[in-house]
């Protein structure tokens, strides 16, 4: 299937690992021009290489950008039309898991994690807007998850921001639908990534015997499909929903969770 | 994006017309096995001849049947395992919009509603699963509509139906996720069709100053993006969701309605 994306010039935040990188390199491979938006450098760099080796395609550029910063997110809006003439496509996808009980979030863990799923994906949605009402074919794509549709007890503070995460997606493919600019969130579920490596990781040390496949299929064992999700499960839907094939899909969040979420 | 479906077999209802022919075009065009269905063998023989030249794919097969006839389902079903040896993917598209005010809709067209749209999919899918249990997985794609999810005043019984659908498909994918058989729905908005065709033929036949264009205009003006949608655009996203790359979406309803939806 043609997507379309031939030459479109994207941004994607959190773009040097899992899903972002993942969903990089298919919209790479579609040969669209990517810029990848994170804040350690030496994971940008990287995620680069192995983005241009697996797409064959040479425009991809990483900007170091803390999402939180506003003028640092500007900054980076600003270099990435320059360089390439414009934004056609913003994935705001930056954001860790935090989850607990109510009272077991700290202010300080409530304050970073709002300030990094839900300011983040606002500082960069207002500075692409005025590139993407530009483009003929704007798109703008939220990572959240099915909690923030349907939340479990102890995934504070994820599943509220994910919720406002959702509310921003619907709200703003209502004002912004006149001017062709698409707005869509993908809610995922469980999936590999840098994170579940390092919570791996972490486990492996206080029990040697744990091996990764035992780490994964205790993980999978909550899932329908009785599987975690390989990231680029989760890339090709977020490049399908940036494709000229998506092009009456608004104000949609899509469940991509092995059948985890109890609403559609 | 090579979507893996080439040899994929799959049983498209409603698929002379509108959707259903959109999807079985973009399928087809994919190397998948399309049987398409509907009650009329003319309009069946019109359009696998269509697809055919549009494709260039020949194993494109018409079978007659009424969705809401079981043995005539099941032998349709049959048919199509018959010829080519196996079954993976099915849309549950046959149905047309009938809306109005709650004491205005007749028991019998209560009736006829739900006999093709809820009763049309149990039997589709209750004929349909052995064979994709016997396959090792498979796919189930329901047409349902946004007034499923938020049933606007003057809309039944189409949207009692649609969300019946949408029931439907949330319990099914919990139920045979397990089988690794995948089931989602598509809630479309206004999309052009032989049925809108005929409305404004009836409206032309009074006012011959109101063209094609000048009534779906009219009709697009409520929609967000300010268009009526093109039988492609939900085609595709049918498409992508019976493919290799959405292989971790399940329970899932996606939006295919310009913006219309009040909720995600």
């Amino acid at each position: 299937m043609d997507l379309g994306l031939n030459n479109k010039i994207a941004i994607i935040t959190g773009g040097s690992d899992g899903l972002g990188k993942a969903a990089a390199t298919r919209m790479a491979s579609e040969g669209a021009k990517v810029a990848l938006a994170a804040r350690d450098q030496g994971r940008i760099d990287s995620a680069i290489i192995e983005i241009i080796k697996a797409s064959g395609n040479d425009d991809v550029i990483g900007i170091t950008t803390d999402v939180t910063d506003e003028i640092q997110v500007r900054q980076m809006v600003e270099s990435v039309a320059k360089k390439w003439g414009g934004i056609d496509i913003l994935v705001n996808n930056a954001g860790t898991s935090a989850s607990g009980k109510f009272e077991d979030v700290a202010i300080s863990t409530w304050e970073y994690d709002i300030q990094l799923k839900v300011y983040g994906a606002i500082y960069c949605s207002r500075a692409a807007l005025p590139y993407l009402k530009k483009s003929s074919a704007g798109r703008i794509i939220n990572t959240t998850t099915w909690g923030g549709k349907a939340t479990p007890g102890g995934t504070m503070p994820t599943s509220l921001s994910r919720a406002a995460g959702i509310s921003l997606t619907k709200a703003m493919s209502k004002d912004y639908a006149a001017e062709g600019i698409l707005v869509n969130t993908v809610c995922v579920g469980v999936i590999k990534s840098g994170q579940t490596e390092r919570m791996f990781q972490a486990q492996q040390a206080s029990n040697g015997s744990l091996t990764s496949e035992e780490f994964y299929a205790g993980i999978g064992a909550m899932v329908p499909l009785g599987r975690i999700g390989e990231s680029d499960e989760v890339g090709d839907v977020i490049a399908f929903l940036a494709s000229e094939r998506a092009s009456y899909v608004t104000g949609a969040a899509v469940n991509i969770d092995g059948g985890q979420s109890p609403v559609v | 994006m090579d979507l893996g479906l080439t040899g994929k077999i799959a049983i498209i209802t409603g698929g002379s017309d509108g959707i259903g022919k959109a999807a079985a075009i973009a399928m087809a065009s994919e190397g998948a096995k399309v049987a398409i269905v509907s009650r009329t063998q003319g309009d069946l023989d019109s359009a696998a001849a269509d697809i055919k030249s549009e494709t260039g794919n020949d194993d494109i097969m018409g079978i007659a049947a009424d969705v809401t006839n079981e043995a005539q389902v099941q032998k349709m079903v049959d048919t199509v395992v018959g010829t080519w040896g196996g079954l993976d993917i099915l849309v549950n598209n046959a149905g047309t919009s009938a809306t109005g005010k709650f004491e205005n809709v007749e028991n019998e067209t209560w009736d006829t509603d739900l006999g093709i749209k809820v009763y049309g999919a149990i039997h589709c899918s209750r004929a349909a699963l052995p064979h994709m249990k016997q396959r090792g997985g498979g796919r189930i794609i329901n047409t349902t509509t946004p007034g499923g999810k938020a049933s606007p005043g003057g809309s039944l019984p189409t949207s009692l139906s649609r969300a019946a659908g949408i029931s439907l498909t949330k319990a099914m994918s919990k139920d045979y996720a397990a089988d690794n058989i995948l089931i989602n729905t598509i809630c479309v908005g206004l999309l052009k069709s032989r049925q809108h065709r005929r409305r404004w033929e009836a409206a032309n036949a009074k006012d011959s100053s109101l063209t094609l264009d000048k009534y779906y205009d009219n009709m697009g003006g409520g929609v967000p993006v300010g268009r009526v949608g093109e039988a492609h655009e939900a085609g595709d996203v049918i498409c992508f969701l019976a493919s290799e790359r959405a292989s971790y979406i399940t329970g899932a309803s996606i939006n295919v309605d310009g913006g219309t939806s009040p909720v995600v």
